[in-house]
C-alpha cells in the first residue's frame, strides 16, 4: 500500500518499520500503584536514569565530533532532570496519579507553556519536552520498544524521539516517516544529519502501519510503500545504486588529485566569463588557470571601461574564493577579432599583430587593463599573464607598465604576479631568459603546437603530423618545464593537451604540476591523474621522447594506458 | 498578587542587557548549567516575567526574542559572579 505526505528530505530506502511506543497503554493496565512517596521516588530514579544515559549518549557523540547532536541530547538531559518537569510530576502524583502518567502529564503542562510562545522555534521544542517525558516513563515502565534486527529500519510514528533515533547505531537507520507535518524536530535534524529520507504528514491512515512492516521511503517523492512487490523493490534498487552512483561521481569531482605515489598535481579551470568561474569552483576546480579576457571585448562596437573591466576581473577574483585567478591580457588577433580595434584590420592575422603586439600596439587600452587589474587585485589573488610573446623586451616593458600603473591605482595591492604564456616557438627557446622576468609560465599548447608544426590548428596538415604528441612539440615542453624548474618558477599547461588521458602522464613526468583545463573537464583530469604514479609516467615520458614520430608516441601511449 | 521572586532578594545583583539572538534550547541550556553552578537564587526576566535560570523549560517559556531586553538577577554568596556569568552568555558569548 503506498502512503503520500510530503519529502522533507531526499532519496529513497528500503526498511523494516519500527515503531517507538507511542502510548502505553498496556504497560499502565498492568502497573501496580504505590504509595505516593513511592511513585514520586520512582520518577526521581528514573529520571536520574535517563538523564546519565542521555549524558553519556551526548558525551559518546561529543567525542566523535558530532556537537549538534550532542547539544540537543544534553539540553534533553537537562529538560530530564528539570525542576519544573518533576515539581509538576510531584503535584500529580499527588492529585492521584501513577508514576508514569504523572510525568508524562507533566511534560504535557509544559509542552503547552512552549506552545503559547510566539517563536517557532522554541514551540517545535514542546515536542522535546513530550519526548522526554515518555522517556521517563518507559523507563518507569520498563518498556523496550525493540528494534527490528539486521535489517536497517524506518523509524515512524507522530513524533520521534531524537533520543532514540541519535541512539541508533550508524547505518541501522534507513528513514524516518511521520504522521504529523512539523520539519523541525530535533529527530529530522538528526535523521537528516544521517543523509536519509524523511517523508511527513503521511496522515492518519499511516498509524494503522504495524511494526517490522517492510518499506520503501522515497523523500523525493514523499511516499511511503508498505509490503512493495518485487517489482517496485526492484525500481527502488535501482534508484538507490543511481544515487549512490551520483554520490560517488560528486566525490571523485572534488579533493586533490594526487598520483598513486602521492606527486599533487594542481586542477584549474579555463573561463571566459566571471559566471563561468563560480561554477568551475563550485564544481571542484582549484583556481582559475586562465581567464580569456578578449570575451569582455568581443561582440561589441567600443571598448570596455577600466571600470567594467575591473567589475568583470573582480567578481572572477571573488568566484575563486582565495584560489588564484590568472587572468591573461586581451588576446586579440588570430580567430578572434574585436570589432573596437578594426584599425588592425587586414594586420591581426595568426603570424601578424595578435596578443602582447596588439596591447603594445593600443598602449592606452593596456594600461586600462593593468589598471583594472590591479583595482581588482583587493578582493582576491589575481595574477597577470601575457599572451604570445616572443622576446623579453615585451616582459620587461609589461612589467615596467604595471609597476607605472601600481603607483597610480590607489586600491588593489601594489605589485601583482606577472606571467608569461609559451605558446611560440621562440618563448620555448628563450623560456631560460624569460624565467627570470616571469613569475610564472604557462604553455598554450594549442598555438605552441601550430606554430611548431607550421600547421593551421585543424586540419589534414595537422593530422597528419599528430599534433601535440610530436616530438618536437613535446620536447618544446620539457625544456620550458627545465627552464621553470631551474629558475624556481611554476609552469602549468592550459591547452587541449591538459585534458586529454592519453596525455597528462607526460606533462606531470616533465614536472608540470598545475593543469588548467575546461570546468567540463575536470573529473575525467581528476581521474587521469589518480590513475597513475609520478614513476611510471617518467618511464612513459622517457621512451616518448626518444620516439621519432606522433604516431609512436601515440600507440605507446595508448598501449600503457590500455595494460 | 504573589511577590515577585527577584522583590524578596534583599541582596542582590542585577543586570540588563539586550539580546542579539533568541533564547533557544542551546543557549538555554547554557544557561542552565552555568546557573546550576552557583549557589546564589539566579533569575532571568522579561518584564513581568521571571523564570529561575537553572531550569531550562522555565528559561525557554520566557519567549524572549532577539532584541527583547532582559534582566538577570542574582541573590546569594556568588550573586556577583553569578550575574557576571549569565549576562556574558545571554550577551551571546559561548566562551563562557
Amino acid at each position: 500500500m503506498k502512503y503520500s505526505g510530503r519529502g522533507v528530505s531526499k532519496g529513497i530506502a528500503t526498511g523494516l518499520v519500527w515503531r517507538p511506543a507511542a502510548d502505553f497503554s498496556d504497560e499502565l493496565a498492568r502497573y501496580i500503584k504505590e504509595s505516593p512517596a513511592r511513585e514520586a521516588a520512582k520518577v526521581g530514579e528514573a529520571v536520574r536514569v535517563l538523564a546519565e544515559r542521555l549524558a553519556a549518549a551526548a558525551r559518546e557523540k561529543r567525542s566523535a565530533g558530532k556537537k549538534e547532536e550532542a547539544d540537543i541530547l544534553t539540553a534533553h538531559a537537562m529538560m530530564a532532570s528539570d525542576k519544573s518537569m518533576t515539581d509538576a510530576a510531584t503535584r500529580n502524583i499527588a492529585a492521584g496519579k501513577v508514576a508514569p502518567l504523572a510525568v508524562m502529564d507533566a511534560a504535557e503542562e509544559n509542552a503547552l507553556k512552549l506552545l503559547a510562545i510566539d517563536d517557532p522555534y522554541i514551540r517545535e521544542r514542546a515536542s522535546d519536552i513530550r519526548d522526554v517525558g515518555r522517556a521517563i516513563a518507559r523507563v518507569i515502565l520498563g518498556v523496550d520498544d525493540s528494534i527490528p534486527e539486521d535489517e536497517r529500519i524506518i523509524a515512524m510514528g507522530d513524533e520521534v524521539s531524537p533520543g532514540l533515533i541519535a541512539s541508533l547505531p550508524a547505518g541501522k537507520l534507513a528513514g524516518l516517516a511521520l504522521f504529523g507535518g512539523g520539519t523541525g524536530g530535533h529527530a529530522a535534524i538528526i535523521a537528516k544529519s544521517r543523509g536519509v529520507p524523511i517523508v511527513a504528514a503521511l496522515g492518519k491512515e499511516a498509524i494503522e502501519i504495524k511494526g517490522g512492516t517492510l518499506a520503501i521511503i522515497n523523500g523525493t517523492d514523499g511516499t511511503l510503500t508498505t509490503e512493495p512487490d518485487e517489482a517496485e523493490l526492484l525500481a527502488a534498487r535501482e534508484t538507490m545504486e543511481a544515487e549512490r552512483c551520483q554520490t560517488e561521481a560528486g566525490a571523485r569531482a572534488k579533493g586533490p588529485a594526487l598520483t598513486t605515489d602521492g606527486r599533487r598535481v594542481f586542477l584549474l579551470a579555463n573561463v571566459a566569463s566571471s559566471a563561468e568561474a563560480k561554477a568551475a569552483v563550485e564544481g571542484g576546480a582549484e583556481g582559475i588557470g586562465l581567464f580569456r579576457t578578449e570575451f569582455l571585448y568581443m561582440g561589441r562596437p567600443g571598448l570596455p571601461t577600466e571600470e567594467e573591466l575591473a567589475a568583470s576581473f573582480r567578481e572572477a577574483a571573488l568566484s575563486a574564493v582565495g584560489y588564484p585567478c590568472v587572468i591573461r591580457t586581451m588576446d586579440a588577433g588570430g580567430d578572434k577579432k574585436i570589432p573596437a580595434l578594426q584599425r588592425l584590420a587586414g594586420e591581426d592575422t595568426f603570424l601578424g599583430k595578435r596578443g602582447i603586439r596588439v596591447s603594445f600596439d593600443c598602449p592606452d587600452m593596456f594600461r586600462a587593463e593593468l589598471r583594472a587589474l590591479l583595482t581588482a587585485s583587493a578582493d582576491g589573488d589575481i595574477r597577470v599573464m601575457l599572451p604570445m610573446v616572443t622576446s623579453v623586451a615585451e616582459v620587461r616593458a609589461a612589467r615596467r607598465m604595471l609597476e607605472t600603473e601600481a603607483e597610480e591605482v590607489t586600491c588593489g595591492k601594489k605589485s601583482i604576479p606577472l606571467g608569461v604564456m609559451i605558446e611560440t616557438p621562440a618563448a620555448v627557446m628563450i623560456s631560460d631568459k624569460l624565467a627570470k622576468y616571469a613569475d610564472f609560465f604557462s604553455i598554450g599548447t594549442n598555438d605552441l603546437t601550430q606554430y611548431i608544426l607550421a600547421a593551421e590548428r585543424t586540419g589534414s596538415v595537422m593530422d597528419s603530423l599528430g599534433g601535440y604528441f610530436h616530438p618536437a612539440v613535446l620536447r618544446a615542453i620539457e625544456r620550458t618545464a627545465d627552464a621553470a624548474k631551474s629558475a624556481g618558477i611554476t609552469c602549468s599547461v592550459c591547452g587541449e593537451m591538459a585534458e586529454d588521458p592519453m596525455a597528462i602522464p607526460l606533462l606531470i613526468a616533465m614536472g608540470i604540476d598545475t593543469l588548467s583545463v575546461p570546468a567540463s573537464s575536470l573529473p575525467d583530469v581528476r581521474a587521469a591523474v589518480r590513475g597513475i604514479s609520478l614513476t611510471g609516467a617518467k618511464l612513459l615520458k622517457d621512451a616518448a621522447l626518444a620516439m621519432d614520430d606522433a604516431d609512436e608516441v601515440k600507440a605507446h601511449m595508448k598501449d600503457a594506458l590500455a595494460s | 498578587m504573589k511577590p515577585r521572586l527577584c522583590e524578596r532578594m534583599i541582596f542582590m545583583r542585577k543586570s540588563t542587557l539586550m539580546m542579539k539572538d533568541g533564547l533557544h534550547a542551546r543557549p538555554a541550556a547554557l544557561v542552565c548549567r552555568a546557573a546550576s553552578g552557583f549557589s546564589s537564587r539566579v533569575v532571568v526576566s522579561i518584564g513581568d516575567d521571571e523564570a529561575d535560570a537553572s531550569s531550562i523549560i522555565s528559561m525557554m517559556a520566557l519567549g524572549a526574542g532577539a532584541g527583547s531586553t532582559v534582566t538577570v538577577t542574582a541573590d546569594g554568596d556568588d550573586e556577583e559572579e553569578a550575574v557576571a556569568a549569565i549576562t556574558k552568555i545571554l550577551d551571546g558569548d559561548d566562551t563562557a
